[in-house]
């Protein structure tokens, strides 16, 4: 084996970032956006494809700004990759004034978010981010 | 993702003013929950849309082995693994030093209408976002309307905001 490819979790991701540096190979990062990657976990065998939760998060949130406003609640997975989604859009939104009104976090894996839902309608934001992923 | 766009359209939320969106969206979203579920504004990896000679080359592969057009997964699978070929091309070597030293750095066609570059001092692909709106139908290669390209270099931040020490 010359080259470990892939991982879409972030945990994963992580994980054979470290086997890849201890068994000194190179691993291509392909589907996970966890800034730790090329961060304070970045490696020396480790190249990440992928664009990351700091530049997704950077480039649209002025669109999400300009086309609904600055009230916005979260719906995140319960999970790294949502939560590195939902840091990255805070921090970003943070920069255009965004007030987050509220953020429900549903357990990965789950298929009814009626109550997330109905939780968000209740804060009366003028946009509900779905960070979900992983 | 898919549950919770077909739950946003079952409670019409839209009706109400209240948007929906995120980080990361594509057509890997929008084919299994069908168009006219989908909505909203989102950042998307690569498009069909991307109007390059690389991509639509790319599209046409996939279209003429798979019968499909390709989606942002299929994309980063092809794209990534060309850079590593590319790389041992190169090198003459499939020696991991030498390959790391090979991508380090290195700009190519990443398939995107801006440059593409390994950045050598964090590893970070730094490239083109774009962003789309769900447009609830097909438009032609997809149902996303490509509102911008976002430059990466713009948003992929410094050496100096980067904790990365290789």
């Amino acid at each position: 084996m010359d080259f470990l490819m892939g991982t879409f979790n972030g945990d994963c991701a992580l994980t054979v970032s470290a086997l890849a540096r201890k068994e000194g190979k190179l691993f291509m990062v392909t589907g996970a956006h966890l800034p730790e990657l090329t961060g304070v976990a970045c490696n020396s065998h480790t190249f990440v494809f992928m664009p990351n939760a700091t530049m997704m998060s950077q480039a649209v949130v002025p669109h999400l700004v300009k086309a609904y406003g600055t009230r916005w609640y979260m719906i995140t997975t319960s999970s790294l990759d949502g939560k590195a989604m939902a840091q990255a859009m805070v921090t970003a939104g943070q920069a255009h004034a965004v007030e987050f009104v509220g953020e429900a976090l549903m357990p990965f894996g789950s298929t009814d978010f009626t109550s997330a839902f109905t939780a968000a309608k209740d804060k009366h934001p003028s946009l509900i981010l779905l960070n979900l992923y992983g | 993702m898919i549950h919770a766009l077909k739950g946003y359209a079952k409670l019409e939320l839209a009706k109400e003013k209240i948007g929906v969106g995120g980080m990361i969206g594509g057509e890997q979203i929008g084919r299994p929950l069908g168009y006219a579920n989908n909505a909203g504004i989102w950042g998307l990896i690569w498009d069909p849309k991307v109007n390059t000679d690389s991509s639509r080359r790319f599209i046409q592969g996939v279209i003429e082995k798979y019968n499909h057009t390709p989606t942002s997964r299929c994309y980063l699978g092809y794209a990534a693994m060309g850079q590593i070929l590319e790389a041992v091309q190169r090198t003459g070597t499939t020696e991991t030093q030498a390959v790391i030293k090979a991508l380090e750095g290195h700009e190519f066609d990443g398939l995107k209408e801006g440059k593409s570059v390994f950045r050598a001092w964090d590893h970070q692909h730094v490239q083109d976002v774009l962003i789309g709106e769900a447009f609830g139908k097909e438009l032609g290669l997809g149902h996303y309307k490509i509102l911008a390209t976002v430059p990466g270099e713009t948003v992929a931040g410094t050496i100096a905001q980067n904790m990365c020490k290789l």
